[in-house]
């Protein structure tokens, strides 16, 4: 059913200290990763509105990771436990909207875990070549 | 404004009261209790005004507020032809002043939302609690009177509920006042009836407000009305109506309580059948679900009716949902539609006014429903409730429910 | 607190609503800030409001036009006698009476034909006139009925005609969605398909070829047509639609964009001989023929929307009397200005496109005692029995919930209009598109409320166009912006009254209808 040379998109946000540094890690060590993924970075992932992740699935992303700092390492005190808090809202709503819920993903990735980093892209990437594009896709009807 | 520093809760107390003066006991409903407890306390300047509901033809009521104990006199009596909700009215007209406000339970919830958003002082507004078994839009009352009674709309005089019938008085031949009642339950499975919010709505109690009355658990034939007293505030307006001598109040016995239990548990039993009835949406996939709202949000026309009328909505003009939308975007499903699914989440009271005003007839009602209840779940919240309970949205640590706990190990 | 009960002057179906007048205390003391609420017993509406409904608040916080006689300040009083006497120094060919109907009500109106009578004006206009003068007589019933909107929710085949009711009608969509859970079945015939998929069927026309509609006579057949008629409406189309109807036993229902459209047509008892229509006045005051023109609750750059050229047309006049609750464009221009009260405020009557005679909830009559001092000098009392009684309802005083206008069934064979027969579709060059204005209440007020116009993907790529660039469409200064829509590759769809021809001849505006062909460019 899926194209077999179809690629999805897959939309990362990333926040400056960590994860963004984790994936920067991960390129330095030559991991080999996807070339699904198009990186946003941010300077805290508290700063990833739910509205961006929506605008992520409305302009056709196949699937949108939201990264951010581990609990307690944040750079900003305790801004990360809000992302976990708009992610809950965020995974309801994906859910019952009829996207699959694999398509969001709330990763904590620190600046070391580049392997952790290329080891999420690839998983993801896998999961939504077998969910197919998302059907968020059709922007416009005719 | 004020930030709220005082909201005594206390344990509940039960009386049966009645309006001492004899003219407005004969006119009010149920012995014109809230009628009198309202005249006494403007007249006290125990409050500054009241923001009471005026009946304008027997299918519709519209919202007074004023500081003239004539004029909540004249609204005295039940209605429910009343599909307003007063939370954003209160906001707008009278943020600042001491209120008296008669409040159906999603009345109070949305001023108790309001509240939490520190948009109403709540320490100025004291919430006289009615019970609720729901609203009828004018409209379809007026419907009903012409095509299921086949009376002419005009001569009808008083509607009223009564013993599971939808009653209506009108002007017969010769002037003379005849009745007629036709069964609710029937009606309703015809699509008739009460607001579809109304009908699928479980909180039939006003247990937020200050006061609860209402006629659930008086004796029959008794012109009095059933009194809980759940805050300190209730008790002091209470109060100051009893130092004036303008009620009149006995305990409630045991039994009385129980029949007011009773009666709600029947109609929330009910109200969870019509909420299964009322959601259209057959096997629930993922793909019936999306082309559902899909089909239904891209009629949106963005006229911004539902916001406007949101009662737990505070943005006002700076609001996430009408700035970061563009009619530009060419979304199926307009940012403007999901954000304001997404941030009425945990907030949604599902009182129907977004539906109501739609132009174009979006289920709003049910969708907001379909993804607020499952939130709310969640999260073990109930919005409109408790004041002190912050939106869930708005924290920094959530709560956890006990089946989202599950949450706390995701992606370490 | 006070509330009053009104109706929406933005479209022929005057949605009911309350305003809501109070004090707050940001406010200084004796200013009252409006807010609307919604009046859920309205029969037309049932308290739903459009975007323009929703933005009536603002729409009446505009500024009041004060009442001035060259620019001074003066009484009420003092400016009647001013305008009156101004208007007696001209004669009574060279002088044109314009109302369009959206905030006027029927006793105005008849006060206005009355005063218009007393100088003996023979260029009256309430903005269909070009449709009055030039369809015959055993037709002309169909430019007038209305039709209930429990009618439309019954219809088994409804044919919606250049009409997407969620843009030019948004209360009509929900009817019309009615019907078609009712099992009507519902085709749009347009030049681009309806993005909000309301019918089941769709039947795309060249806006080029007006004659092709002549085809869809099988299409057609037997169903109730819905479309609708504005000053800018092209008569060819008119004339078209008309005869499609009459041949295919359909039957017609033309909205219009003014409150009191209904009332226009169907009080304005002037004769052929006394009729302009809005394109020839501003014509014949080019040419000088005509010297004096009285403008009442007409705001001209809105409703003819070339603000520019609408000026320096008014500009030539000897006497321009405004009669208005709001400061227009034109309002510099006016040797005369009479302030009326905001249409919330009036007391009378309108009647809507359903039939029905609305008592309006205001309590003011200003504005019609002014008109009465130009003319007869009647109460209003007096003018509403008048009113009454052109529409034949005798004492009775009708509510909201009946309909009253008269109709007349049948469009009996119209001929074509003679010198109007569609001609050949014209060519296009490849730098050139469509604009077709989907017209909406928005504007009719002169309110840009989009900023951007449709185009197809096909355009966008031609036109090399990237998000947050900007349009020029025609030769106008204005920039717009764009959204990529599913519309055919030469046509751009524009909601907003968006001028894209700077001077035209006024009498060409009429003849090209709702679509211009443009030469657009990337800003």
């Amino acid at each position: 059913m899926v194209d077999a040379d179809w690629e999805p998109k897959i939309l990362a946000f990333c926040c400056n200290w960590c994860s963004y540094a984790g994936a920067d890690a991960a390129g330095l060590e030559r991991r080999q990763i996807p070339a699904t993924v198009r990186v946003i970075r941010v300077m805290c992932s508290g700063r990833i509105d739910p509205a961006f992740v929506l605008m992520g699935f409305l302009e056709g992303a196949d699937a949108v990771l939201v990264t951010g700092c581990h609990i307690g390492d944040c750079h900003y005190v305790d801004a990360n436990y809000k992302t976990r808090n708009r992610y809950e809202f965020l995974k309801v709503l994906v859910k019952e909207l009829g996207l699959d819920p694999e398509r969001l993903q709330l990763r904590w990735i620190s600046a070391s875990e580049g392997p952790i980093f290329a080891d999420m892209v690839r998983e993801v990437t896998e999961k939504v070549k077998k969910l197919g594009p998302s059907p968020f896709r059709s922007v416009w009807k005719s | 404004m004020e930030v709220i520093d005082s909201y005594g809760m206390m344990e509940p107390r039960y009386y049966l009261a009645w309006a001492t003066d004899e003219a407005i006991r004969a006119r009010g409903a149920n012995g014109g209790f809230v009628t009198a407890l309202l005249v006494s306390a403007l007249e006290t300047q125990f409050i500054d005004l009241a923001l009471v509901v005026k009946k304008k033809s027997v299918y519709e009521g519209v919202p007074v507020l004023t500081n003239d104990p004539e004029q909540v006199k004249e609204s005295a009596g039940s209605l429910h032809g009343v599909p307003w909700n007063l939370a954003k009215l209160l906001l707008e007209c009278a943020p600042d002043k001491r209120v008296g406000v008669p409040t159906k339970p999603c009345d109070a919830r949305g001023i108790i939302e309001l509240a939490k958003r520190r948009q109403i002082a709540l320490d100025n507004v004291f919430l006289i609690g009615l019970n609720c078994g729901g609203t009828v839009h004018p409209l379809r009352m007026r419907e009903l009177a012409a095509e299921l009674y086949g009376l002419d709309p005009d001569t009808v005089q008083k509607e009223e509920i009564t013993a599971g019938k939808l009653i209506l008085r009108y002007e017969g031949e010769g002037g003379a006042t005849q009745e007629k009642g036709l069964k609710i339950d029937e009606l309703e499975q015809e699509g008739r009836g009460r607001r579809d919010a109304c009908k699928s709505c479980t909180t039939k109690l006003p247990v937020m407000a200050d006061l609860a009355c209402g006629n659930w658990g008086v004796p029959k034939g008794e012109q009095k009305t059933f009194v809980e007293v759940l805050t300190d505030k209730g008790a002091a307006i209470l109060e100051n109506a009893l130092n004036k001598g303008a009620i009149t109040v006995e305990d409630a016995t045991e039994q009385s309580i129980a029949v007011r239990a009773k009666i709600e548990r029947a109609m929330q039993a009910l109200a969870a059948r019509w909420k299964d009835e009322l959601d259209v949406l057959t096997d629930n996939s993922p793909s019936e679900r999306l082309a559902f709202y899909t089909e239904q949000l891209q009629r949106c026309i963005h006229c911004g009716a539902c916001k406007a009328v949101c009662p737990v909505c505070a943005c006002d003009e700076d609001a996430k949902c009408l700035d970061l939308h563009d009619e530009q975007d060419a979304y199926a499903i307009s940012l403007y539609n999901l954000l304001r699914i997404l941030h009425l989440m945990d907030s949604c009271i599902h009182c129907g006014q977004c539906e109501e005003v739609c132009p174009v007839d979006i289920p709003l009602t049910l969708i907001q429903r379909r993804f607020s209840e499952r939130m709310q779940a969640h999260l073990d919240y109930e919005p409109g409730m408790d004041v002190t309970e912050t939106p869930p949205y708005q924290e920094t640590k959530l709560r956890w429910s006990a089946d989202a706990k599950t949450s706390e190990s995701e992606g370490a | 607190m006070r509330t009053i009960t009104t109706n929406c002057p933005g479209c022929c179906i005057a949605c009911g609503l309350y305003l809501l007048e109070f004090s707050t205390p940001e406010l200084p003391a004796g200013e009252l800030k409006l807010s609307l609420a919604h009046r859920k017993l309205a029969p037309m509406n049932e308290g739903k409001l459009c975007k323009f409904g929703m933005h009536l608040p603002a729409f009446y916080a505009r500024e009041p036009l004060p009442t001035l006689v060259d620019g001074q300040e003066t009484t009420q009083d003092e400016a009647i006698r001013e305008a009156k006497a101004r208007l007696e120094r001209l004669k009574p060919d060279e002088i044109a009476f314009v109302a369009i109907p959206s905030a006027v009500t029927n006793e105005e109106l008849l006060s206005f034909v009355s005063g218009a009578t007393a100088c003996g004006s023979t260029n009256r206009c309430f903005g269909f006139e070009q449709f009055l003068n030039a369809i015959p007589e055993d037709a002309r019933s169909a430019l007038t009925n209305g039709l209930p909107f429990f009618e439309i929710e019954a219809a088994s085949k409804i044919v919606l005609f250049l009409l997407d009711p969620y843009v030019h009608y948004p209360l009509l969509a929900r009817r019309i969605l009615k019907a078609r859970q009712r099992g009507a079945q519902v085709i749009d015939i347009a030049f681009a398909h309806n993005r909000r998929g309301i019918a089941n069927e769709t039947v795309l026309i060249d806006p080029l070829d007006p004659g092709s509609i002549q085809k869809l006579r099988d299409t057609v057949a037997n169903s109730l047509i819905i479309s609708e008629v504005t000053p800018y409406t092209s008569l060819v189309v008119i004339s078209l639609v008309l005869r499609l109807a009459a041949e295919t036993a359909s039957q017609l229902f033309l909205l219009k964009p003014f409150a009191n459209s209904t009332g226009a047509l169907l009080l304005d008892s002037s004769g052929a001989e006394q009729r302009r229509d809005l394109f020839e006045i501003l014509d014949r005051i080019e040419n000088g023929s005509i010297k004096g023109l009285y403008l009442l609750e007409t705001d001209l750059s809105a409703v003819v929307f070339h603000a520019a050229a609408v000026k320096q047309t008014l500009s030539q006049l000897d006497v321009l009397i405004e009669q208005n609750a709001f400061r227009t464009p034109q309002s510099e221009l006016a040797h005369v200005t009479l302030q009326s009260e905001p249409f919330y405020r009036k007391r009378g009557t309108i009647l809507t496109i359903e039939g029905r005679l609305l008592e309006l909830g205001g309590e003011s009559t200003n504005g019609l005692r002014i008109l009465e001092q130009l003319g007869s000098n009647r109460a209003f009392a007096e003018v509403h029995a008048e009113v009454k009684h052109a529409l034949g309802l005798g004492t009775a005083e009708p509510t909201e919930f009946e309909i009253v206008a008269p109709r007349v069934e049948a469009v009996v064979n119209v001929a074509p209009l003679p010198h109007r027969e569609p001609e050949k579709p014209e060519a296009l060059g490849d730098e050139h598109y469509v604009l077709w204005y989907k017209t909406n209440p928005f504007f009719w007020a002169g309110i840009r409320d989009k900023g951007f116009v449709e185009l197809s993907p096909t355009a966008l790529q031609a036109l090399g166009l990237f998000v947050g660039d900007a349009l020029i469409v025609g030769d106008a200064a204005e920039k717009t912006g764009f959204k990529v829509a599913a519309v055919p590759e030469k046509l751009i769809v524009s909601e907003d009254p968006l001028v894209v021809h700077e001077h035209v001849p006024w009498r060409e505006l009429r003849e090209s209808g709702t679509v211009r062909k443009v030469i657009v460019k990337r800003a």
